[in-house]
Parts: structure tokens; sequence; C-alpha cells
């Protein structure tokens, strides 16, 4: 059987800050399945690291958010990026946001990337972002080591 | 701005895990299926079961190593609060230690990527911070099972 002293202890390095405008909220109501589903329409974002830069192509974009009883809010991303060296590629996240209005967002990330391309690095990883809510986002986004 | 989030010990899984099957999509695009078969989990405040036949991983698998986790399973604590866990994940190795990995060899974690995103769906009660904690994981694969451990964002 495994001895847990030969696992890995993962560990947060620091990559990018993304930078997100939010503009109108677009409400789909209550679901037969619980909690208030909308979704918020992205204005514009960027994503900036040393490994990485680029923008958000923000009407393809999709922010959406699922509002529930216990008051934390599902956040659902779906952000293709067109990177600086011209390169396209998707970020998917899932996680929470806590504390109401003002609270925080906590999302893990996941890169969609050509495997053959210069940041095929980023589709072997996962990231994790984070950050205080508001309309004016900007997540810290961290690769799990 | 936010502080950094710490990773603090949350809880450890032990597996045991039923018979692979493979499912060959198309050249490059394989579907694993494992079943789980039982196993146990512990950690400060919770412990528990994994419940046998209540679901298992269905990962991704790609001829070069790389693969993406998709399981779920039910669990079940030693108090009697049913717990459903959904896992995702990436893996990522190289030619030889995916072989090793695929034939159940052991092969050492630092040999190999894998982190754990799991999510659960926990009742109203003392286990429903798992309802709005981020945590990640990492994974030893054996032939027997595999073992998780997982820390919480904080």
């Amino acid at each position: 059987m495994v001895d847990s002293a030969e696992m890995i202890v993962p560990r947060l390095s620091d990559e990018f800050i993304l930078t997100l405008q939010l503009g109108c909220g677009l409400a789909i109501g209550t679901l037969p399945t619980g909690g208030q589903r909308s979704q918020r329409i992205v204005d514009g974002g960027r994503i900036i690291g040393e490994r990485l830069t680029g923008d958000l192509v923000a009407k393809a974009c999709i922010h959406m958010l699922l509002d529930r009883a216990d008051n934390v809010v599902v956040v659902e991303i779906s952000y293709p990026i067109r990177t600086s060296d011209g390169q396209m590629l998707r970020m998917v996240g899932q996680g929470y946001r806590t504390g109401g209005e003002a609270g925080v967002i906590t999302l893990t990330i996941a890169f969609e990337v050509d495997e053959n391309g210069p940041h095929a690095w980023l589709g072997r990883s996962m990231f994790l972002a984070y950050g205080d809510a508001g309309s004016n986002l900007e997540l810290h986004v961290a690769e799990v080591r | 701005m936010s502080a950094r989030p710490k990773l603090d010990f949350a809880f450890e899984f032990r597996m045991r895990l039923g018979a692979r099957t493979h499912i060959t999509l198309t050249g490059d695009q394989t579907r694993g299926a494992v079943l789980i078969e039982g196993g146990s989990f512990s950690g400060p405040g919770i412990e528990g079961m994994v419940v046998g036949g209540s679901g298992g991983d269905f990962p991704q698998v790609r001829r070069d190593g790389g693969a993406r986790f998709d399981a779920v399973y039910l669990l079940r604590t030693s108090d009697g609060v049913p717990i459903l866990k959904r896992n995702s994940g990436i893996r990522h190795a190289d030619a030889d230690a995916t072989r090793r990995l695929m034939a159940g060899e052991p092969v050492d974690p630092g040999d190999y990527y894998m982190r754990l995103a799991p999510r659960f769906e926990a009742p109203a009660g003392p286990y429903d911070w798992l309802n709005r904690t981020i945590f990640i994981g990492t994974g030893i694969r054996r032939a027997d099972g595999s073992v998780f451990r997982y820390w919480k964002l904080t």
C-alpha cells in the first residue's frame, strides 16, 4: 500500500494577472433544480504574465453564475484568449464567489490549447484563480505545481 | 487585493478500484472506465467510507499519457451523512511513465504530473463547508488502488 510520505505536496506558482470588465447581467431566473441562474456580459479583459499575454475575445466569453440559497455563487467561465503572439486558446474554470458582492472569487482553471503550439505547457497543468469580487475583476492565476 | 490563498491539508482518500476498461472513440481519443469498489477517507473533522458500486472514474486518456479525470461517486461519513464527490483533474506523463502507469507498475510520483480538483455536494449541516470550498489534490496510482490527498484553499 502507498505511504502518504511518498506523495507530492502541491504548491502555487503565480503566473498571470487576469483583468476583466464585466457588463450587464442577463437573468434567466430560478431553475427547477434550484438557484438563480444568470450570465454577465464580458466587455473586455486581458491576461498578463511573463510567459503569456493576451486579450480576451469578449464577444465569445461566457461568465455564468448560479446564485444558490446558501449565499454561495457558483461561477463557470469560458474565455477564449488571443495571445500577443497570435495564438488562440481557451481558459475554462469553475468555482465559487463567497462573501457576497464584495466577497472573493476562487476558481480552478484549465486551458485548452494547441498541443503543438508555443503555449502547449498550459494544457498540461492545473491552475487556480483568485481575487476580489466586483464588476472590474483582477484575478491572480497560479499554476498548481 | 485578496490575499494569496493558503493550502491546508483537508483529507486523504484510499480507493479500491475495479478492472479498467478502455473505449477507443477515435484514433487519439480513449475513454477509460474504472469502477469504485470501495475505500475510505479521513482528515481533520471528517472521515468515512467510499461507497462501493456508487460510481467510478471515466477519464479521457491520450496515447501520450495525457489524461483528464472525470469521476463521480458517493461517500458516507462515519456519522452516516451521504456526500456526492465529483473529481476532475489533469495527468501528464512522458512515454515511459505512461507505459508503467498503464501497466499498473510503481511509478515515482515525481515522474508525472497529476493534480485533482474535486467538488462536493453535501447536505446542510456539519459538512456543508465542502459545498463552498475549493480543493486541489495529488494522487498516486497503484495496481491495487489509488491514494488521493487534498488540500483546501483558505
